[in-house]
């Protein structure tokens, strides 16, 4: 197992997919940087695991130790390795998460755009 | 007699207790070639979390609003206001027909919803920026590439930045960390065609 220290944020589908199939904010699911089902590796901020489409993370929000178990379903391009969350400037950025899944670990609340996390996978 | 059994019960118990990691170990060992569960297991298909709500507002009330829902029609009984997020928690700024929201709570009913947490129009959204101005104020405006499209960010006096720290201050326009191409993440209320800035978090 490989233990990772950062930060998640959420993002909304919008209609839209993911890439291991169809997309809904109402889902405890989350985009990974590195997809084995499709290739698509982002590891520059972080070497995460590798994961297939389907596989879970275990997720924990540091600033209030929920954790949950999350499914992978996505692939996301980090789009810069140094955002700090609001509670404990934690970095960087080790996954997106879905409204659904952001809300299950930090109370039900989206007031804050990213939390730091602890991502065991 | 009946107080012997059962002293004599609590002993074994007490006896069984300390000796079952061991035999649990012997037999572990035998079976060596057992694979431990999978603590990750995989899902096949997805999971609404039962607390999860969301939808479109459709009629207003005093504690309760209506909308229409991926479980249906309901209304939702409203948290008090530190529970109710528009532009920030406790912001006072009204519902109104039309509004999306984010909610986290219990169905009471089949078609009733207590809300813990409800948000409004909320946006999550994050990019490069480009068409940075700064009023005297120092309230600033840029447009941000978000991933759902571009978007127009105006600040005000209750917009913050997050430090490289992770200290959360008064947002100033003339923040270094807000230059034209920089990356930024920005959580606002989407209103009037523009996303008003709640908490804006820079690339440092």
């Amino acid at each position: 197992m490989t233990v990772m220290y950062g930060n998640v944020t959420y993002y909304n589908c919008n209609g839209g997919s993911g890439a291991c199939s169809s997309c809904n904010d109402g889902w405890n699911d989350l985009a990974w940087p590195n997809l084995s089902t499709t290739g698509c590796v982002y590891n520059g901020c972080a070497n995460n695991c590798s994961h297939a489409c389907g596989d879970t993370v275990q997720v924990t929000n540091l600033c209030n130790n929920q954790a949950n178990y999350i499914r992978v379903h996505d692939c996301f391009p980090r789009v810069g390795c140094n955002y700090a969350d609001n509670c404990m400037g934690r970095t960087p950025p080790l996954a997106d998460l879905l409204p659904a899944a952001f809300m299950a670990i930090n109370g039900g609340s989206l007031g804050a755009g990213r939390i730091p996390a602890k991502v065991v996978c | 007699m009946k107080s012997i059994s059962r002293r004599n019960f609590l002993v074994f118990a007490a006896s069984l207790a300390a000796v079952a990691p061991v035999l649990k170990g012997l037999a572990f060992d035998r079976v060596g070639a057992e694979t431990p569960p999978n603590p990750f297991p995989r899902q096949e298909t997805p999971v609404v979390p039962a607390k999860y709500l969301d939808g479109v507002v459709t009629a207003v009330g005093r504690d309760t609003l209506s909308a229409d829902t991926f479980r249906g029609a309901l209304t939702i009984q409203l948290p008090d206001s530190s529970g109710v997020w528009k532009g920030g928690f406790g912001s006072g700024v009204p519902i109104e027909v039309g509004d999306q929201f984010y909610a986290w709570g219990d169905l009471t009913t089949k078609d009733q919803f207590a809300a813990e947490k409800i948000h409004f129009n909320i946006r999550n959204e994050i990019g490069p920026i480009s068409e940075l101005q700064v009023t005297s104020a120092g309230d600033a405006s840029f447009v941000l590439a978000g991933r759902s499209g571009q978007f127009q960010v105006v600040t005000n006096d209750r917009t913050t930045i997050v430090h490289s720290d992770g200290t959360e201050v008064p947002f100033r326009g003339e923040d270094k960390l807000i230059a034209p191409g920089a990356m930024v993440q920005v959580l606002g209320l989407a209103r009037g065609g523009k996303l008003e800035a709640t908490i804006v978090y820079p690339s440092f």
